[in-house]
């Protein structure tokens, strides 16, 4: 059975779906088979970032409403193991229903090792559909206050739903402020949360450039490299964390941070 | 004084974050506190003012209810109303 996995955050725009993709894609480098599931219905972009959405025949809510199969729905990536559900564009998000969801996730799962679900902004109805769905929880924040109060909120609703494991990505974080004591790190924020940390993702503008030009661009950079340590930290139940401030320190990392002040 | 903005902003958000979940609390207690009231009148008269609940969050973030109920009438128990037929 697959581990069935919720990326949310609360806050909008702070990097479920990018998230989400690159997870994926970790996971599946690692040999496993993976299916991501856009349930942000009528604001989906995982078509968008996965560099798809020219391949969609059917989507989620012609599964939901059986006029196809699950797997007639599923668009492969560039990556061996990584499949795509995508959602609809313009559908009333009130057609999919929590039950419906969790049944999708059980009808997936024997053929599966994970099963992630990409989770609309808010703490509406779709964020309850989708955490409904699954066993474990990924709240994405930045360092930011207002994404990081949003992430309180959010881990305090879920804790509701008594989920196996409820864990921390901080998202976009900023080597150059950290080092100069600017900025929080992710144990600052981790311990103001109360949840342990499985991961940091450095703000790259490799990563940034990925929603417009999609997944299959250029993945080479420290962004990339900290998606894939977050994919086995989850994979293998590690809790190494990447070093987003080691191009900062020392003697040359000066010239980088008054480098990326000036960019 | 850059290592007192990092700290600043900590603890900004941390206050932030603890009025928020108080915010968020104060919902929770009201209804709590009718659940108590409700329960306890099966076993004893209450009046006005007789039941307390009262959360605090330690520093380790946990919660802590406590409860105080004062009467001076307890309902004899070979009178309890155990869900009646
Ligand atoms: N680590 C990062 N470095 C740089 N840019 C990033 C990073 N993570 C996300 N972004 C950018 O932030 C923007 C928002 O990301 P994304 O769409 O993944 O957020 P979201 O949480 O899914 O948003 P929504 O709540 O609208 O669904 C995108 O332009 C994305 O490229
Ligand atoms: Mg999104």
């Amino acid at each position: 059975m697959a581990r069935s996995i919720v990326v949310t955050s609360g806050k909008g725009g702070v990097g479920k779906t990018t998230l989400t993709a690159n997870l994926g894609r970790g996971l599946a480098k690692l040999g496993n088979r993976v299916v991501l599931i856009d349930t942000d219905i009528g604001l989906n972009n995982l078509d968008v970032v996965m560099d798809i959405e020219s391949k969609v025949v059917y989507d989620l809510i012609d599964v939901i409403e059986n006029r196809c199969r699950p797997r007639q729905a599923l668009i492969e990536d560039s990556v061996k193991g990584l499949y795509i559900m995508p959602s609809a564009h313009g559908y009333e998000a009130n057609r999919v229903s929590g039950q419906n969801l969790r049944a999708l996730v059980n009808a997936l799962s024997p053929y599966f090792d994970y099963v992630l679900l990409d989770c609309p902004a808010g703490i509406e109805a779709g964020f309850h559909r989708a955490v409904n769905a699954c066993n474990e929880v990924l709240v994405v924040t930045t360092p930011h206050i207002s994404a990081i109060r949003d992430a309180d909120k959010v881990i305090t609703l879920i804790q509701a739903y008594q989920r196996n494991s409820i864990h921390v990505v901080v998202n976009r974080a900023r080597g150059d402020l950290v080092v100069t004591s600017e900025m929080v790190d992710h144990n600052d924020i981790c311990q103001i949360l109360k949840v342990q940390p499985i991961g940091v993702i450095p703000e790259c503008d490799e990563v940034n450039l990925l929603s417009n030009l999609g997944l299959s661009a250029n993945t080479k950079s420290d962004g990339f490299d900290a998606f894939d340590v977050l994919a086995k930290n989850i994979h293998f139940g590690t809790r190494v964390m990447f070093d987003v401030t080691k191009k900062y320190r020392g003697f040359f990392g000066g010239f980088k941070r008054s480098l990326r002040r000036k960019v | 004084m850059l290592v007192t903005q990092r700290e600043n902003i900590k603890n900004r958000l941390k206050s932030l974050v603890l009025s928020d979940r108080i915010e968020g609390l104060d919902t929770l207690l009201a209804v709590l506190n009718s659940d108590i009231k409700a329960l306890l009148a099966n076993y004893m008269i209450l009046e006005q003012g007789n039941v307390k609940l009262v959360l605090e969050i330690a520093d380790d973030g946990k919660y802590h209810f406590n409860i105080t109920v004062i009467t001076n009438r307890l309902i004899d128990p070979g009178k309890m109303i155990v869900g009646e037929g």
